[in-house]
């Protein structure tokens, strides 16, 4: 199955990408897609309490099971200036 | 006393005169330096019911212990005065080298009251104090006015907090700007020194502040430059360090933590990823930036200088916007144009504007205008639409230089602006006629006690669980229930960084409670987590005696119904939510021992926290 991720922000810094497609197994969650991603980027650091994971516009949460082509950004936030 | 200078300067421009009154120690414990001792001086010399733009009101210049010491992130410094926007409390604080300056000249605050029948600024230089004539610098931008106070008093190195002719025309969005770019923006502070004739306040010192134990400051110092650089959040330090805070524009346009089309919009939908992207760090630095730019003893230094030579706005060297401003002239009025962007963030550096309001208000107008409120007529012929760069700058331009009516009223703020032509309260986002900065309660909800019920309402520097709950995606954040402890403890701790002169963005360090790390090597105090609590709250209890004595009861403060989602969007990642504001509210109310409908803290709380025996008796519990 095939998705889009999309580095924002910060996380395009930190990954030195913006924007790549995957291939993953039917039925991965965020969190398997979280697992995978950090293993691919060391610098990336996707904190479970801090990273957003938004999927087709929808902020989701780490349970969600990924579908055929589902974009997802990811990105921190950060308050201030 | 070590981290202080144990002298504040009361200056008095009706009489021309000024004295220097002594810091003690147990003041100093009690409300510990910044806005904590600006209310406490406040609240004891100012009467109730005074005139924000008269001469009864004071406007304080103070630091914090850390500040000026040596200490790591600790440059900031707070203006307080009473604000002509609220008619309460005020505080607004900024970062640069001006705070530090103050404490080596021999200060940790000043105060200035009365008013001057003609321009004047004051002049503090290691000690010695002056009351100088500034007839020649009114009308002068902030950088004109930096350059004509170093050559006539013959000081590169002096510092200055000054007003542009914003605030000279008492514009009531009006900011104090001190080392070009940096802003105490919010709340009127410039046009409380305009109604003052105050241009500035300027400082050069040599001296230093006395440190409880300077080799254990060093190693501290070096602790925190070492986590910034191997610790286990250096790749954050690292990007914030080279983009600061833009680097998340995108991030916030897009997620809903930046409130777009004046809190109507969706940013995905209205703007779009790709212009949040635009303006942010990476793609303005790799046009504009000639150098970076660090505050005081910060090893961070989130800061860059740009030079805009080109295109249609040039305006040369320009202080990079930080991320309020790139979201309020940003997806707030739906502008695309990063000229634009650095135009406005210009006019409102150099004229003295605070960027947060004045977006907000631009962006009231826009609205106004879409909507039939305002005509091309009340604009002077501005074809004021939703990102319409040119009529943007310009009617930023006017706003700044009130050269015209339009100009004139948008100077008044967007509350101000609503009252002046009795129409468009429907689109203001605003608490107690303060615009909201750019960080949606609807995504951290609780941004939403915070700035309806903070003393200095509106913002997103003071405390409560705001950040945190921006910061996480878990959908737990919008239950409100259990919420009043935990934003108590976030509120006090806030009071104390703020009060410290620590920067927000100590956060970034990756270094945790660094305010008890740098504390007792500077001060010798060590407080703990009972004393610092109360000290906390008692700063607060104190700004928030200051508008309980002048009238104000918490229905004075209510939120805009977009800002918490009443009712909620139907599409983007903020659908369906609704804030459960009140509940938030409640829950403080009940956590701090403050009446729901009074406002007034109980008897017992405040005996509790020592120190406030004159609130008590002033507000009669």
């Amino acid at each position: 199955m095939r998705i889009t991720i999309q580095f924002s922000s910060l996380f395009r810094i930190l990954a030195g990408v913006e924007r790549e497609v995957l291939d993953v197994a039917e039925g991965t969650t965020i969190d398997r897609l979280s697992s995978i991603l950090v293993q691919k980027y060391q610098n990336l650091s996707l904190e479970s309490g801090k990273t957003y994971f938004m999927i087709n516009g929808q902020i989701s949460t780490r349970k969600q099971v990924l579908a055929e082509g589902d974009q997802v950004r990811i990105f921190q936030l950060l308050a201030g200036g | 006393m070590n981290g202080y200078c144990g002298k504040m300067l009361f200056v008095d421009l009706t009489k021309g005169s000024h004295e220097v009154l002594a810091l003690t120690e147990e003041t100093a414990k009690q409300y510990i330096g910044g806005y904590g001792i600006g209310a406490k001086v406040l609240f004891e010399k100012m009467k109730p019911g005074s005139d924000a733009l008269g001469p009864d009101n004071i406007v304080g210049f103070t630091t914090g212990p850390l500040t000026g010491t040596g200490a790591l992130l600790s440059g900031r410094y707070t203006i307080v005065c009473k604000s002509p926007v609220t008619g309460g409390w005020n505080d607004a604080n900024s970062g640069g080298y001006f705070g530090p300056e103050l404490k080596k000249a021999g200060f940790d605050a000043v105060f200035v009251q009365g008013a001057s029948e003609t321009p004047v600024y004051v002049w503090i230089n290691d000690g010695e104090v002056e009351i100088k004539d500034a007839a020649h610098l009114w009308g002068k931008d902030i950088l004109e006015t930096e350059a004509a106070l170093k050559g006539e008093l013959e000081e590169n190195r002096l510092r200055a907090a000054m007003i542009g002719p914003a605030g000279e025309k008492l514009s009531l969005i009006a900011a104090v700007i001190n080392d070009g770019h940096r802003a105490a923006g919010r709340g009127g502070c410039g046009a409380v020194m305009g109604s003052k004739k105050l241009k500035a306040v300027v400082v050069r010192g040599t001296g230093n502040v006395p440190v409880a134990d300077p080799e254990k400051l060093k190693a501290v110092n070096q602790d925190i430059l070492d986590t910034i650089k191997t610790g286990p959040a250096a790749e954050i330090a690292g990007a914030f360090s080279t983009f600061g805070t833009t680097i998340f524009t995108a991030a916030s346009a897009i997620s809903g933590d930046s409130p777009v089309k004046n809190w109507e919009g969706i940013g995905l939908v209205d703007y779009g990823e790709e212009t949040g992207k635009n303006f942010e760090g990476p793609v303005m630095d790799a046009k504009y930036r000639v150098k970076k730019y660090a505050c005081a003893n910060c090893p961070l230094g989130c800061g860059a200088i740009y030079d805009v030579n080109d295109g249609k706005w040039p305006v040369g060297e320009t202080g990079r916007p930080e991320y309020e401003t790139s979201a309020a002239f940003g997806c707030l009025m739906l502008n695309d144009n990063i000229e634009a962007l650095l135009k406005c963030n210009h006019i409102c550096n150099i004229y003295g504007l605070d960027t947060i309001s004045a977006g907000a208000t631009v962006t009231w107008a826009i609205e106004c205008y879409e909507n039939g409120i305002l005509s091309k007529g009340d604009t002077g012929g501005i074809e004021l639409t939703w990102g319409n760069a040119e009529a943007i700058v310009q009617a930023t331009q006017e706003m700044a230089d009130q050269s015209t009516e339009f100009g004139k009223l948008l100077a008044l703020g967007s509350a101000g602006a609503t009252e002046k032509i009795g129409k468009g309260t429907e689109y203001l986002v605003t608490v107690k006629g303060i615009e909201l900065p750019m960080h949606d309660p609807r995504l951290g909800p609780g941004f939403a006690r915070t700035y309806a019920i903070d003393p200095t309402p509106a913002r997103h520097v003071k405390g409560g669980l705001g950040i945190q709950h921006m910061q996480t995606p878990d959908p737990s954040k919008y239950n409100a229930e259990g919420s009043g402890e935990p934003d108590l403890r976030a509120t006090a701790a806030q009071e104390i960084i703020n009060t410290t002169g620590l920067c927000l963005f100590k956060d970034f360090t990756g270094v945790q409670n660094i305010a008890w790390k740098l504390m007792p090597p500077v001060t010798g105090w060590d407080f703990g987590e009972e004393e610092e609590m109360n000290a906390g709250l008692r700063i607060y209890n104190m700004r928030h005696a200051f508008n309980l004595r002048e009238g104000m009861k918490p229905a004075d403060f209510q939120l805009p119904k977009r800002s918490v989602g009443e009712p909620p969007q139907t599409e983007g990642p903020l659908q369906g939510v609704t804030v459960d504001h009140k509940g938030f509210i409640r829950n403080f109310f009940k956590a701090i021992e403050w009446d729901e409908t009074t406002g007034k803290p109980s008897r017992s709380s405040l005996e509790k926290l020592g120190g406030m025996e004159d609130v008590i008796k002033s507000l009669d519990l």
